[in-house]
């Protein structure tokens, strides 16, 4: 039973951090179209 | 009722990009968005084309059948519309649509791609007519209005045509004539499954 | 280089689409020639003829997302055509049809019964570690699951009952419960992978352990060392599947990283059949492991499994263990400390 609770919060301890990495990586468009030939 | 439609005279079109600005200023589009694009085929060589493409508002919308939350709809004159309440952004309709009109407004790294924008024919959205939620959302509401898309009205050598079906293929048809030739009707037999035959 | 790549494709379909003249003959492959633009009308029919083997036509944009130089993709309604129906009917088949299987089997050949009863002596199975990773990929197993079908059936199946708004707030949910969820299951297959790789080789005792019914099919006890044959087919399946569906599933959820639409398209129907033949596998799985089999949950469940079972079950395994530790104790060297 403690390995079973144990998983499910470390499932969504994993799941937490990779939300948090991925959003604080992510681009808006405007930032991820521009080139340096074009600034949108 | 009219069936609306778009057309694109790849024979008139220079490129001049006029109704790519029209429609991001008119309604807004957020940065990053291109609800309408123009692709030049053949660059710099003999039979180069230019075709501005944006949503082809199909008879059978691909986009329509492969949403999981079913959030496009039909308008009674064949328009395509979506609601971005109901839009999960899973992706699935830019996949399916044959000419890529789907637009996310979220890109990089773990595209969670934020609700699908797209060209509207300036029909806006499920939201009131002109109502200012709606412009938030989708942009200005023309047809309501009793006016043509801003694209087309602003194509400076009218090879953009938006409207009726009918009057466009009529007017298509009498170039072709006139000319003696065409490029055919970019998108149109894969859109509206008929042929303008010329 | 694939921007290259991708740059000469859109010019030599570009080209094909320029030579179109008044030719009867379906236009076969790229034949770059000079075009007149004066030449008769390009019928539009010799263009999708062109397209048909699942071309594209593109050229040049100006903005700088390169994707929409894409003009025209026919191939996006094959695409649609393979998820509406076609991943439906393989998923139906496969869900119901093991589903049904299942409770045919149950009703005709009934629990593995334990013949010779309980000794009441125990033996270490499987220790807390293989069990926490055990149970972190089931969960997010179990959840991955349900919302991957979710896209593929929640529009026929649910929204019905619940209606479009309440519908779509959920699919939102679910959505990034897949999403995020696929993080510590992906970590779970590769433990998975590494912790029992040595018990899973296939070797001759499986091969007889499978003509002789896997004591499932009829009422024999062929042995098997830790892992039965039909426990290392389920290992397979899950590390390839698992794979799988893992690559797949973040091709899908960084788009256009790698591939271009054809490849987010092929991701998609790689991860949408095996996601429905890896669920209907497990609910076998899950079956044996729970009503199927009386003794067998526990091993999972908490860690130990009786002596006369794993006699019956898993002869082989008992004699190791037995040499290993000695007949009395029932705890697996070099662990001196109980299993929880």
């Amino acid at each position: 039973m403690k390995s079973f609770v144990l998983a499910c919060v470390a499932a969504v301890a994993i799941a937490a951090v990779a939300g948090v990495v991925l959003n604080s990586a992510q681009k808006p468009a405007d930032q991820a179209f521009s080139t340096t030939g074009v600034r949108l | 009722m009219a069936r609306m439609k778009f057309l694109c005279d790849a024979d008139r079109c220079i490129e001049c990009n006029a109704c790519v600005t029209a429609c991001k200023n008119e309604h807004e589009v957020p940065w990053g968005i291109n609800r309408r694009r123009v692709v030049t085929i053949n660059d710099g060589k003999p039979g180069e084309r230019s075709i501005s493409m944006a949503c082809m508002h199909c008879t059978d919308a691909p986009c329509a059948a492969v949403c999981p939350v079913n959030c496009f709809y039909t308008t009674a004159d064949a328009v395509v519309l979506h609601s971005k309440d109901l839009c999960i952004g899973c992706g699935y309709c830019f996949y399916a649509c044959p000419f890529g009109a789907p637009q996310y407004p979220r890109v990089g790294n773990f595209g969670s791609r934020g609700k699908m924008d797209k060209c509207t024919f300036c029909a806006g959205g499920p939201e009131a007519d002109g109502s200012h939620e709606e412009f938030e959302k989708y942009g200005t509401n023309r047809l309501a209005a009793g006016k043509l898309p801003l694209c087309a009205e602003m194509c400076s050598t009218k090879s953009l045509l938006a409207g009726d079906g009918d009057i466009i293929a009529q007017i298509y048809k009498e170039r072709v004539t006139k000319r003696g030739y065409g490029s055919g009707a970019w998108g149109w037999q894969t859109a509206y499954r008929e042929t303008i035959a010329t | 280089m694939a921007r290259l790549l991708a740059q000469a494709r859109f010019i030599i379909g570009a080209f094909v689409v320029a030579l179109i003249l008044a030719v009867a003959a379906p236009v076969s492959a790229q034949q770059p020639s000079h075009v007149s633009p004066n030449a008769a009308a390009v019928k539009e029919q010799q263009l999708l003829n062109a397209l048909s083997p699942g071309g594209s036509v593109g050229g040049r944009v100006s903005i700088p997302d390169q994707k929409s130089g894409n003009l025209i993709h026919p191939a996006g309604r094959d695409w649609t055509r393979f998820h509406e129906v076609t991943l439906r009917w393989i998923g139906a088949i496969s869900v119901l049809g093991m589903l049904i299987v299942l409770v045919a089997f149950y009703l005709i050949r009934g629990q593995v019964k334990l013949e010779s009863g309980f000794s009441g002596r125990r033996i270490v199975r499987f220790n807390a570690f293989e069990r926490f990773v055990h149970w972190m990929t089931a969960t997010c197993f179990i959840i991955l699951a349900i919302s991957g079908l979710n896209i593929t059936f929640g529009k026929p199946l649910l929204m019905p009952l619940i209606g479009e708004p309440a519908f779509a707030g959920w699919s939102q949910w679910a959505k990034y419960a897949h999403n995020y969820l696929s993080f510590p299951f992906a970590i779970g297959v590769v433990l998975i992978f590494l912790m029992w790789i040595a018990g899973n080789i296939p070797n001759k005792v499986d091969v007889e352990w499978l003509k002789r019914g896997g004591g499932i099919v009829g009422h024999d006890h062929p042995p098997a060392y830790r892992f039965n044959g039909g426990q290392k087919m389920i290992y397979w399946i899950v590390v390839i599947g698992g794979a799988a569906v893992a690559i797949s599933g973040y091709l899908l959820m960084f788009p256009f990283y790698v591939t271009g639409i054809e490849g987010q398209q092929l991701a998609q129907v790689v991860h949408g059949v095996i996601g429905a033949l890896f669920v209907a596998a497990m609910l076998g799985h899950i079956y044996i492991g729970t009503i199927g089999m009386e003794g067998a949950f526990e091993a999972m469940g908490e860690g130990t499994v009786d002596v006369n079972w794993a006699k019956e079950h898993h002869a082989l395994w008992l004699e190791q263990e037995m040499a290993r530790t000695g007949p009395n104790e029932s705890q697996r060297q070099p662990m001196a400390t109980p299993a929880e």
